[in-house]
């Protein structure tokens, strides 16, 4: 089996991940009842070779789960592939008990899945009340109630509501993405790079919103950059190399780990 | 002046045929090239149910009707199928074209590719302020001006007008927010090809007498309205309209009707020129 090049941790050739920790601590009960997402040996290319190779996470509700690991790693792919994005050609995803691998995207929608994308994920040319809007196109119904409720969460968005979402901020847009994925109260809420490309005091408060999503009930599955903070609040972490699982355990210890640290974060 | 007015009235039956389309553009993008096809079913159509009675309001609901119908068809029985198979973009626009030959070729075989007549009584001329105009006159404009306020309330206000938008922005994001965006296509379709059919009606009316190619010789037309207005944006498609219809009346008149079509080209490749993304800025779009 071929690897793309050896950088450190990826190129060791452990075919199932290494985990820190006691994992004992990970199957503890969740304090919240919702279903858990879990992506069972998850293949996922874009037509070539496969970016993702046979990939396992878990999302538990009312935790937070971080997946982080180089540019490239395929954690963007596995997100589209969990979120019927991209078709995965092995493997299984299941919502508890229900098998969901490869629903369309408007079927995990309605199960309760959601899914806010790195780039582009907002309709730029609708207002950001018609963007809240479209975010409950599914539920109908008392949307007008619901859009009060996360104006009451993002403040920013309050005063916007008129506004085509293009003329939004940076951090701006992704509150508002961010409230669209929340408009029908997902049981998973699947978010690739939430505080990418803002401004330092921008990714503080859009992190405190991650904090307080996850502490509302959803499993919250995050995928990013920042691999400190995200694995220092994360309830469970997953590192990403070459498309394969590397490394996985309670985000805090992985962060205690020499390897990790030295290739990934530094210091 | 007459030329303004009748400038008008082409350009009140162009604005409809092209929002239609700009609208079908901006939802699905795909190029279809069987748009005229879409008025010429309205066209015979109307003309069909204008043999067993001279009211106009039948004619109209039929021409909407099958253009309707030609519409639904395309998508569904063409378009999706192979767009689901992952068929390009190039590829669908072949198919569309495939479909404006064998449209025209069945309207051959079932009226014969010479000339039918198809009137509306024309009665008095009326003056409205310095034009004059024919009751059809006043009715056409009068139609494409309702329907393109309904249409502008449906863009901005509907659930169904929200969700069009929302997928002509982004198709993958409309899909995983919910959005039923295949339903969302196949509607936009009805609705380009029963428009265009009312377009093909009017237009045929206005003519007098047409062929299966009806439609198919206005294409063109209708892309130079669409492009100079700037593709896939609807309000710019009616301004498109209103300067291709008046430029090619006005120009009917004082040069010679032979060369109108020519000069809705001419105005197309100066706005190609100097603002290729055509004259309305990027406001916001439906
Ligand atoms: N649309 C695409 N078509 C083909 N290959 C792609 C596509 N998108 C990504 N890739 C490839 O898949 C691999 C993984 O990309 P992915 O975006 O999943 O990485 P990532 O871990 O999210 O990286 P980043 O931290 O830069 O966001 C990369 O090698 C990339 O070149
Ligand atoms: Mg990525």
């Amino acid at each position: 089996m071929s690897r793309e090049g050896g950088d450190g941790i990826g190129s060791t050739s452990a075919m199932s991940a290494r985990v820190v920790g006691n994992p004992a601590l990970a199957v503890a009960e969740p304090v919240v009842d919702g279903p858990t997402l879990s992506a069972d040996c998850l293949t996922i290319g874009y037509g070539g070779t496969p970016v993702v190779r046979e990939v396992s996470v878990r999302a538990r509700p009312g935790q937070l789960t971080a997946i982080v690991g180089p540019n490239g790693a395929g954690k963007s792919t596995l997100l589209k592939g969990m979120a019927g994005v991209l078709r995965c050609s092995s493997g299984r995803t299941l919502l508890g008990d229900d098998d969901v691998t490869n629903l369309t995207p408007e079927r995990l929608i309605r199960l309760g899945i959601s899914y806010v994308p790195q780039v582009s994920n907002v309709f730029a040319s609708l207002t950001v009340r018609e963007n809240l809007e479209m975010g409950a196109y599914i539920v109908r119904a008392n949307s007008k109630q619901r859009i009060e409720e996360l104006c009451s969460m993002f403040p920013d968005l309050k005063s916007s509501l008129h506004r085509p979402a293009r003329t939004l901020s940076g951090g701006q847009r992704m509150m508002l993405a961010l409230a669209r994925g929340l408009m029908v109260q997902p049981k998973v809420l699947l978010l690739d790079e939430p505080t990418a490309g803002l401004a330092p005091m921008v990714v503080e408060a859009v992190w405190e919103h991650v904090l307080a999503i996850k502490a509302s009930g959803p499993a919250v599955l995050v995928v990013e950059q920042n691999t400190r903070r995200s694995l220092r609040d994360a309830d469970w972490g997953y590192v990403l190399t070459n498309g394969r699982n590397n490394l996985e355990g309670p985000g805090p210890e992985l962060l205690a780990d020499k390897d990790l640290v030295r290739l990934y974060i530094g210091g | 002046m007459l030329g303004i007015g009748f400038g008008l009235v082409t350009a009140a039956i162009v604005a409809l045929s092209t929002v239609a389309l700009s609208l079908q553009f901006s939802v699905t993008r795909t190029i279809n090239f069987a748009h005229g096809e879409l008025m010429t079913v309205g066209a015979y159509a109307g003309y069909l149910v204008a043999q067993h009675t001279s009211n106009l309001v039948p004619q109209a609901l039929a021409a909407v009707a099958a253009g309707a119908v030609l519409g639904w068809v395309l998508n569904w029985g063409l378009l999706r199928p192979f767009s689901r198979r992952g068929a390009s973009k190039i590829v669908l626009f072949v198919l569309t074209i495939a479909t404006a030959l064998i449209v025209q070729n069945l309207l051959q075989v079932g009226f014969g590719g010479s000339f039918v007549d198809y009137h509306y009584s024309v009665g008095l001329a009326h003056h409205v302020g310095p034009f004059l105009w024919t009751t059809l006159n006043i009715v056409t404009m009068v139609t494409a001006a309702v329907i393109l306020i309904s249409l502008h309330l449906m863009i901005r206000r509907t659930r169904f007008g929200k969700a069009q938008r929302a997928v002509a922005d982004d198709l993958m994001l409309a899909r995983t927010t919910g959005i039923a965006a295949e339903r969302i296509i196949s509607f936009t379709w009805v609705l380009d090809g029963g428009i265009a059919g009312l377009a093909g009606m009017f237009l045929a009316l206005q003519v007098g007498s047409f062929t299966p190619t009806l439609g198919f010789g206005y294409l063109l037309v209708i892309f130079a309205a669409a492009i100079v207005g700037g593709i896939g944006k609807m309000y710019g498609a009616m301004v498109g309209s209103l300067i291709i219809g008046i430029v090619m009346e006005v120009s009917a008149i004082y040069i010679n009707p032979s060369y109108k079509e020519t000069m809705a080209f001419l105005v197309l490749v100066v706005v190609l020129l100097f603002r290729p993304q055509g004259i309305v800025p990027a406001l916001s779009e439906g």
